[in-house]
């Protein structure tokens, strides 16, 4: 392991998808991340603006977590709403790809989607969710592919609502879309281990809750 | 509930809104669905907002309703794409949406925002029913009374009390709402209608409509009809 400290925290989505409080919670996590220097904060929607305002001037980005966690509804709804979160404050957006277009195989409904996203993204970062624990290999190969034709910035592994990342997953997922995609591994990255696998997979981007106990794990283990 | 109080199947269904939503549904799981729940002639059925108009084709000719969320389940999507969502099911022809309200303002202790939100998605729902959901689950006995305080300021009457996907409604909960606003405020039920013994104690407690994504279990069929095909193969 030749990663700084810094460059471990750079990979972390501080996330809190919560429903259950309110406002003050919303500032600790992001307090959180400017103290340990995160990539981002990743929060619901409605939660951009507080978010973007307890991270002005601190480097933290927001990241707007769109369409969670099924991802269902039209794509001109969808991209009408990126806009909406990036006018807000956010200046990454992660969104629910649907699902059920790619168990049907509507490909075209998918490349139609990934377009509007990434135009209603412009430059702001754009990660399509897969939600893995629902596809085929075929189709997750299928989708990131689509992803990659559109010029999406990241293919992500899990809303975390259901089955998270596993290593099969992000390296399958890195193959199709390196160099020019990113990967985000999510759900269920709970200890520096999992943390540290799932960067060893390809992944460059890791959405986690556990943000916090992980750094503290990460300065054990390697100094500060 | 005794179960000399179970109410019977065919008491049942005129109160049960048998959904179908989850991120995989296909358009040939729903028409395998709607096939399996038309022979009870449930008021309704739930679906995402890209299948209304397969749903109003589906049951054209029955005396069934399309319903359909907003927001949903998580309730963290803002105003503006709430109203967008109304709109876009008023203009394919729902009857009724159901609107995850905005958690954050309430945990926050902010019930003129999430009023004014109410208020603003009403007014875009013409002839589209509006349903709120201020999941009943997380929050505290005093924070449900001035929630549903806010939803009748705001022009709604007619909650669904959660969204289902893990957050259950109690039946105190129906109780307590019951007590507080009588039939000021309509109770759907959603979150944990499993069985009959559940569907039949909540609307012994008052609820109106009884929300469920497992209406054969509710109903006491004990062979479960298989309409979706299960993936990953």
């Amino acid at each position: 392991m030749t990663m700084q400290r810094s460059e471990f925290a750079a990979t972390i989505d501080h996330t809190y998808l919560k429903i259950s409080s309110g406002d003050g919670e919303i500032r600790r996590v992001c307090l959180e991340a400017e103290k340990f220097e995160f990539a981002s904060v990743a929060v619901f929607p409605v939660a951009v603006p507080l978010s973007a305002a307890a991270l002005e001037g601190t480097g933290v980005r927001v990241c707007a977590a769109l369409g969670f966690h099924l991802g269902t509804y039209p794509p001109e709804l969808k991209a009408h709403e990126v806009e909406d979160v990036i006018r807000k404050g956010a200046a990454e957006v992660d969104l629910v790809m649907n699902v059920a277009a790619a168990k049907a195989g509507r490909w075209d409904l998918l490349k139609r989607e990934f377009e509007l996203f990434r135009k209603a993204a412009g430059e702001c970062i754009a990660k399509i969710i897969l939600e893995t624990c629902l596809l085929t290999d075929a189709e997750k190969t299928r989708a990131c592919e689509i992803a990659k034709e559109a010029g999406l910035d990241f293919v992500k592994t899990s809303t975390g609502y259901k089955k998270g990342a596993t290593v099969p997953d992000v390296k399958l997922m890195h193959r199709t879309v390196a160099p020019q995609l990113e990967v985000k591994a999510s759900g269920g990255i709970r200890s520096l281990d999992d943390a540290l696998a799932m960067l060893d997979a390809g992944a460059s981007r890791l959405g986690t809750s556990a943000g916090v106990t992980l750094m503290k794990a990460f300065e054990e283990r390697f100094g500060v | 509930m005794e179960s000399a109080n179970r109410m019977k199947p065919a008491e049942l269904s005129p109160y049960i809104v048998s959904s179908l939503i989850e991120a995989d549904v296909t358009e040939e799981d729903l028409v395998g669905f709607v096939e399996a729940v038309k022979p009870y002639g449930f008021p309704s059925l739930a679906v995402d907002l890209p299948y209304i108009d397969l749903l109003n084709r589906l049951l054209a000719g029955t005396e069934t309703r399309t319903t359909t969320v907003s927001s949903y389940p998580l309730g963290g999507m803002t105003t503006e794409v709430k109203i967008r969502q109304v709109e876009y099911a008023r203009d394919h022809g729902a009857y009724d949406i159901d609107v995850s309200m905005n958690y954050l303002a309430i945990k926050s202790g902010d019930f003129e925002s999430a009023a004014e939100e109410v208020r603003r998605v009403v007014a875009a729902a013409g002839p589209l029913k509006i349903v709120m959901i201020p999941q009943v689950a997380i929050l505290t006995n005093e924070e449900k009374a001035r929630t549903c305080e806010a939803l009748l300021k705001a022009g709604c009457s007619t909650i669904k009390t959660a969204s289902g996907f893990g957050w259950k409604t109690e039946v105190e909960d129906v109780v307590l709402i019951k007590r507080l606003f009588g039939d000021d405020i309509e109770i759907e039920v959603s979150g944990g209608v499993r069985t009959t013994n559940d569907a039949t104690a909540l609307l012994a407690a008052g609820a109106a409509r009884l929300h469920t994504s497992k209406p054969f279990q509710v109903m006491g069929v004990d062979a479960e009809p298989t309409y979706r095909k299960k993936e990953p193969a």
